[in-house]
């Protein structure tokens, strides 16, 4: 059994290795678009969030999706904004430009035209609410 | 109308599901596909009947009534969470099996699998199904890729 535990032990530490080098990754390739403008495209001084998702991603619709629209309505009156839905299998370019791993992911541009924020994964709207006013 | 998930509960499932299949591991197959079998049919009538699941229950009647844990309730999709755990009871079904039939490098093989993706969703928050779905959407395996 003691040789069991051990094995346990090293195969779950190896996993959660792997999950923070992953993560650790995902995040120093962010960290290289954050800060940088971006293509014109978005009005002055609104902010804009890009909100990569997918026509078959479950938790885009479910969860994403109802989350902006309930930003949308609360908006944030220091703060407009937009939010531009991009479809990331087919704006691959876009996708890759802001290190789109997983779905959905949300991009919060400022008015001046840079990267503040991204999220990979599920953001709910009070993170997105936090990263349009910082 | 929005619904919502109590993210404590959420979390107290996954842990539930490690830990059991740690210990069913550390146990050895004999005793340990018991184990794996009990909590692949856990998951399964949770995921049937939500309310019936056996670590809802837990948490709901003993672990949050003494204060052990709180409850964390935010606007969420509760059968994005089913579907997850509807997979995971399959999986553990299967493994079961394989335990079953002294299938033993398969059967701790897929156990082993449940508990890598259950660890990663709980400690890092990340959706291995969305991962999954865009990384194969970006190799044209996907429904509506374009290049």
């Amino acid at each position: 059994m003691i040789e069991r535990v051990l094995f346990a032990m090293v195969l779950l530490a190896l996993i959660l290795l792997g999950g923070w080098t992953v993560r650790s990754w995902a995040r120093g390739r962010q960290r290289r678009v954050i800060g940088q403008r971006v293509a014109s495209g978005h009005a002055a001084s609104q902010a804009t969030i890009l909100y990569f998702g997918g026509p078959r991603c479950h938790v885009c619709q479910t969860l994403q999706t109802p989350a902006l629209r309930r930003l949308e309505q609360a908006k944030l009156p220091s703060q407009p904004f937009e939010v531009r839905y991009l479809d990331a299998t087919r704006e691959e370019a876009l996708a890759q430009q802001f290190g789109v791993l997983t779905l959905p992911t949300t991009v919060i541009v400022g008015a001046d035209g840079t990267v503040k924020a991204i999220n990979n994964g599920y953001a709910p709207e009070e993170r997105l609410a936090a990263q349009l006013l910082a | 109308m929005e619904q919502h998930v109590d993210q404590t509960a959420l979390r107290f499932n996954q842990a539930s599901i490690i830990a059991l299949g740690l210990l069913g591991f550390v146990l050895g197959t004999p005793l340990g596909r018991w184990l794996v079998l009990f909590t692949a049919l856990v998951l399964a009538v949770g995921t049937v009947l939500p309310a019936a699941g056996l670590f809802k229950q837990f948490y709901a009647r003993a672990l949050k009534p003494l204060g052990v844990l709180r409850p964390r309730i935010v606007p969420d999709e509760p059968r994005a969470h089913r579907f997850a755990q509807g997979i995971g009871a399959t999986v553990l079904l299967l493994a079961s099996g394989a335990l079953f039939v002294e299938w033993s490098a398969l059967g701790w093989a897929l156990v082993w699998l449940v508990i890598a993706l259950a660890a990663i969703n709980l400690l890092f928050g990340f959706c291995a199904g969305c991962f999954v779905y865009y990384q194969l959407s970006r190799a044209g395996l996907g429904s509506s890729s374009a290049k």
